[in-house]
């Protein structure tokens, strides 16, 4: 019964994925709040 | 305020939902009478492959519609969903592929399921290529939204060629005429997990589409600068 | 031309070109995925030296185990007509006889299919074990997955 090896890793790669995504998305959205605040910025 | 209230509260729903169908899949769920534990991944790999057909769905629905009305938009919503579909996509494979080696002895082999699988995954990244390497953004995303929709027909192909042709992989055991072929705790299980994995699609949908919004907003104010 | 517009060219003549070999290749393969044994009888002698697979149900009471060889001699029928494989190797866990497979191999002149893998085939049927069969509690699994490490 070492099949709980394959369902580890299909959840774990699930996981790796998804996380992994969803930090790009959010380290996406920070560079952008970023340059947004400092075009403020530079304007006043 | 009210956007980012409703990407919190989806986040929240995706974190119980996530929880509840981890919970059900790896302890509640009882193992298969055949393949024994190892169908528990089955709990991973259909809630991945129908959220790679509902995100290619909204990437039909929204290309029409966006070459229709011509709504920025609308282009925004294909271009998120497409990405958040190739990401599900590519899980799809994999979690399929780490399934397949101990039931079937294979970790991949060219029936029409797999290769019109792989074939969907490789039109949906030529989207994004199109989308990332065209530099003037509505002559991209008038191509891309073609693409959208001629791409979405691989869908029924895919779902169907189980039926049409000899696989090695099985047909379909929810979403079929018949009605399902899954024990009454499996099916609970997999439909939580469904639940859960299309609240997950959802709410990154939501942060990428969000993603979009603030690029469109740089290139308007870069624009006036 | 400019750079992005290159790189745009080159990724998709790769997308397209990777595509196009999937669907005239990959695509013409999968339609015929596997051959039946009556379709392989029809055959005769035009499907030997070629690398095919087979696919039917295994022949209950057929299937016998050489330990020593690691050969495993069985019938592949798809109720019709029935064909008989040699193959050599480790099957995988599901391959039992009453159930579906689909092997890889060449038919000899002999009229034995020779094969090297053997893919187990399972239904799109999911239940529990009936009462008595009982399969072993997760609590149970999980500690052995924790010996098992790196096995």
């Amino acid at each position: 019964m070492g099949h709980w090896n394959y369902i580890a890793a299909a959840y774990l790669v699930a996981a790796v994925t998804l996380g992994g995504y969803w930090l790009s998305v959010r380290r996406r959205i920070r560079r952008r709040e970023d340059a947004i605040r400092m075009a403020v910025g530079d304007k006043r | 305020m009210t956007f980012a209230r409703v990407r919190s509260i989806l986040g929240i729903l995706t974190l119980v939902g996530l929880t509840a169908g981890l919970y059900l899949g790896l302890i509640w769920a009882p193992p298969d009478a055949y393949q024994g534990q190892v169908q528990r991944i089955m709990y991973v790999h259909v809630p991945t492959a129908w959220v790679a057909y509902l995100a290619f769905l909204v990437v039909f629905i929204f290309s029409i519609l966006y070459l229709w009305r011509g709504s920025e938009t609308f282009d925004q919503v294909a271009y998120a969903s497409a990405e958040v579909g190739v990401v599900f996509t590519g899980l799809t494979i994999l979690a399929g592929s780490i399934w397949g080696k101990p039931t079937w002895g294979v970790w991949w082999t060219w029936d029409a399921r797999l290769t019109t699988t792989a074939i969907l995954f490789l039109i949906y990244v030529g989207y994004l290529m199109l989308r990332s390497f065209v530099e003037d953004r509505s002559r991209g995303a008038r191509y891309a939204a073609v693409l959208g929709i001629v791409g979405f027909l691989d869908i029924p192909i895919v779902h169907k060629s189980v039926e049409w042709w000899r696989t090695l992989h099985q047909a379909p055991s929810v979403m079929r005429p018949e009605g399902a072929t899954v024990a009454p705790p499996m099916l609970f299980t997999l439909l939580v997990s469904v639940a859960a994995f299309t609240l997950l699609y959802l709410y990154l949908l939501s942060q990428r589409l969000h993603l979009e919004r603030l690029d469109a907003e740089i290139l308007e104010r870069s624009r006036e600068g | 031309m400019n750079r992005g517009m290159v790189r745009f060219l080159v990724g998709a003549a790769v997308i397209v070109a990777a595509v196009a070999y999937l669907i005239w290749g990959g695509v013409q393969e999968a339609i015929v995925y596997f051959y039946t044994p009556s379709e392989l009888q029809a055959q005769g002698d035009l499907a030997l030296g070629k690398r095919l697979r087979l696919g039917g149900m295994v022949e209950a009471g057929s299937l016998t185990k050489d330990p020593e060889t690691l050969t495993i001699k069985f019938r592949v029928t798809d109720g019709t007509a029935s064909v008989p494989v040699r193959f050599t190797g480790i099957p995988p866990d599901l391959f039992t006889e009453g159930k579906g497979a689909v092997v890889e191999g060449t038919w000899t002149p002999e009229g034995v299919f020779r094969s090297d893998l053997i893919m187990a085939k399972h239904s799109e049927e999911y239940h529990p074990p009936a009462e008595g069969e009982k399969a072993p509690s997760p609590k149970a699994l999980y500690r052995s997955l924790l010996k098992e490490e790196g096995s």
